[in-house]
This record gives structure tokens, sequence and C-alpha cells, in this order.
């Protein structure tokens, strides 16, 4: 193969015209910067513009939204290979330190009547965050148990937690660590 | 005839141009005219399943927006005027990519606006196919179209904009859909 020939297969590659399906962008579960939510047929009541971090748009809790935007999807669509865990990252905002909230991981067995947490993990923000009015990046790599079914969602939300205060977070990402 | 020390230089120089070509464009700051962006990569797990939501094709990431067959209607975007723009919107700007599998894929992009005060009374409707629209079938088209707002639009009316199947016998997708306030 001559090396025009070559650079034109390595181009094209890279832009995944042919055959054209989609990829997996990095080893990404998900990222939101929640831009693309109202009005896209989503339930938009805990977004805000009232503190962004990018955009027009961020997700708030307070004492009327116990839980925020939630991400929930069976493992086996969450990512390619069984997860051993994943690296979440996003940007947070406290008015105080009356604000407290939490990022929480969890792994649920949603098969039968009831839904069954089978796996908890939280980041308390006010751990976190250090300057209060300011956005910070929170970062935190949540371990997965072994042998976990499948079948069972990944679930990841902000929880207001008792907060007194509205708590905000903005672009939002969950690395696959497989 | 190339050395293999060159021929490697410009491999690598040619494919850090590739992957360049394919920067994310949502990566830059959005223009200030601009209504609403999707990708439709930030609803699966997001948001209650939606058929039209697919992996099937994707100008951008993994997901793009279909109708077909079995789908009637796209996912789109549906807000009151008021929401959707502070000032009075007198033309629309739609902006994206546009997928047709094969001469079949007959679907049309719609814009419409109703008075929910009115039993959802159709104050605008209008459409664009998009088979005349795109440059070649079974490939990523980009596709701008304006659309001009009767005089008589108001905050509290409802705009959806979404892609119907119509009479298509192949599947149509959408990816990297941009709305903005026309000039």
């Amino acid at each position: 193969m001559g090396w025009r020939a070559l650079l034109g297969v390595l181009v094209l590659a890279g832009c995944s015209t042919d055959p054209g399906r989609g990829k997996w962008v990095g080893d990404y579960v998900t990222t939101n910067n929640f831009e693309s939510v109202a009005g896209w047929g989503a339930d938009a009541s805990t977004l805000t513009k009232e503190h962004t971090h990018s955009g027009q748009f961020a997700v708030r809790v307070d004492a009327d939204h116990e839980y925020g935007q939630t991400f929930d999807l069976p493992l086996n669509q969450a990512s390619v290979h069984a997860l051993k865990g994943v690296e979440l990252e996003a940007w947070a905002y406290l008015p105080s330190a009356q604000a407290s909230g939490a990022l929480v991981l969890q792994i649920i067995d949603a098969a039968g009547a009831d839904s069954r947490v089978v796996h908890s993990e939280q980041v308390e923000l006010l751990n976190e965050v250090k300057e209060y009015k300011e956005w910070t990046k929170v970062r935190h790599v949540f371990n997965l148990p072994d042998a976990l079914s499948p079948d069972y969602h990944l679930r990841i939300f902000l929880w207001r937690s008792g907060s007194k205060e509205p708590v905000y977070i903005d672009d939002i990402s969950i690395k696959a660590l497989e | 005839m190339f050395s293999s020390a060159t021929r490697f230089s410009c491999i690598a120089a040619f494919g850090l141009l590739g992957l360049a070509s394919c920067s994310k464009s949502t990566e830059t700051a959005a223009p200030a005219n601009r209504i609403t962006f999707n990708d439709f990569e930030a609803l699966d797990g997001w948001t209650p399943a939606n058929p039209s939501v697919t992996t099937v094709q994707a100008h951008s990431g993994r997901y793009s927006v279909k109708v077909d067959q079995e789908v009637e209607y796209s996912l789109g975007y549906s807000n009151l005027l008021g929401k959707a723009s502070v000032s009075k919107l007198r033309k629309l700007r739609i902006h994206g990519w546009a997928f047709l599998a094969g001469p079949k894929s007959t679907a049309s992009l719609v814009v419409q606006i109703v008075d929910p005060s009115q039993n959802n009374k159709i104050i605008f409707w209008d459409a664009v196919e998009l088979a005349k629209e795109v440059k070649k079938i079974n490939e990523w088209s980009e596709i701008t179209k304006e659309f001009n707002l009767p005089d008589n639009v108001e905050a509290a009316h409802q705009m959806k904009i979404y892609m119907w199947r119509r009479d298509a016998q192949q599947p149509a997708y959408l990816d990297d859909l941009e709305i903005l306030k026309g000039e």
C-alpha cells in the first residue's frame, strides 16, 4: 500500500465514517453538561440557571428536590467490559458550610417487585469543597464489588442529604475502570 | 520512495490531522443565539428510554436519533417560545447532520408551533424533506434550514421540532442538532 492510501485509511478511521456506527467516546460511561435536557423530553425539575459551571444549566437539589437528575443504566449497557469501578468527576458549588449534599453511586438489583440496593458509596461534598460560592472540581474513584450481575443497574446522582441550603453540580463525567 | 522513518512521520502527522478534524464542536463556546443543541450523547441512562435514540449510526459519539418503520417521530425539542427565547422569535435556523439509509428514507424535519390555550391549535407548521437536503445517500450530510415564523407567534405558544417518518420505508438519522434564533 502506498503511503497516501495508508494515510487515507488512517484519516477515515479517525472519523469513523465507515461503517458509521456509533463509537464509544473514550472510556466514558457517560458525560453530561446538562445543556441538552430541558425541552428534550426529560424531567428538568432539578435543572437551574442560578449557578452554572458551563453553559446555561446545572443540577440543583434543595428542600423541594431530594435527588438531582439521575443516571441509571444496566451494567451491561453502561460499558463494553465488566466494570471494576468508575472514576467520577464533577464540578460542585456549595453556598456555605450549611450546604451538605453527596454524590452517590449505587448498584441496584431492579429485578422483582422491589428494587434492592446491592452496593452504595457516596462522596460527601463538604469533605471535598473548601471554598464556598465557587465551583470546585470533585474527583472520586468508586471501586465496585466483584461478580456483579450484568443486569444490575448502575445509578449515580446528587443527593441533598439533609442539606439546609441548595447544592449544585455541573459537568459530570463517569469514566469506566475495566 | 520514502525511507521508513519519513513514512512514519508522515503517517503520524496525518494521523494528527485526522484526529484534529474530528474534534468535538461542543467544546467551543456556544453562539449567543443558540436556543438548544443536542448530540444525543447524554440521554441514555439520564432520561426514560426512547426508541428513536440509537447507536446504529452516529455523526459524533455513540448516539443519534432515528425514524423508521417502528418509530414514527424522533425524539425532539419541545418548549414554550417564551422559554426558548427571551425575545420574540421571528426566524429559526436549524443546523445539524442527517443520514439517509436509502432512497426510501423519505423522512422530514418538522417545525410546529401550537397554542396550548386553544386545544393545541396549529399556529405554524412546516416540514423539510431531508432527501432534498442531503448530498448523498448512506453518508452524513450537513443541513442548514431557515424557517420564517408568522407574526402572531406568542411566548405562551409551544414549539416542537422533530423528525417525522412520513412514508419512509428505510431509516433516517439526525445528529448534532442545533436550533438557533435566526437573525
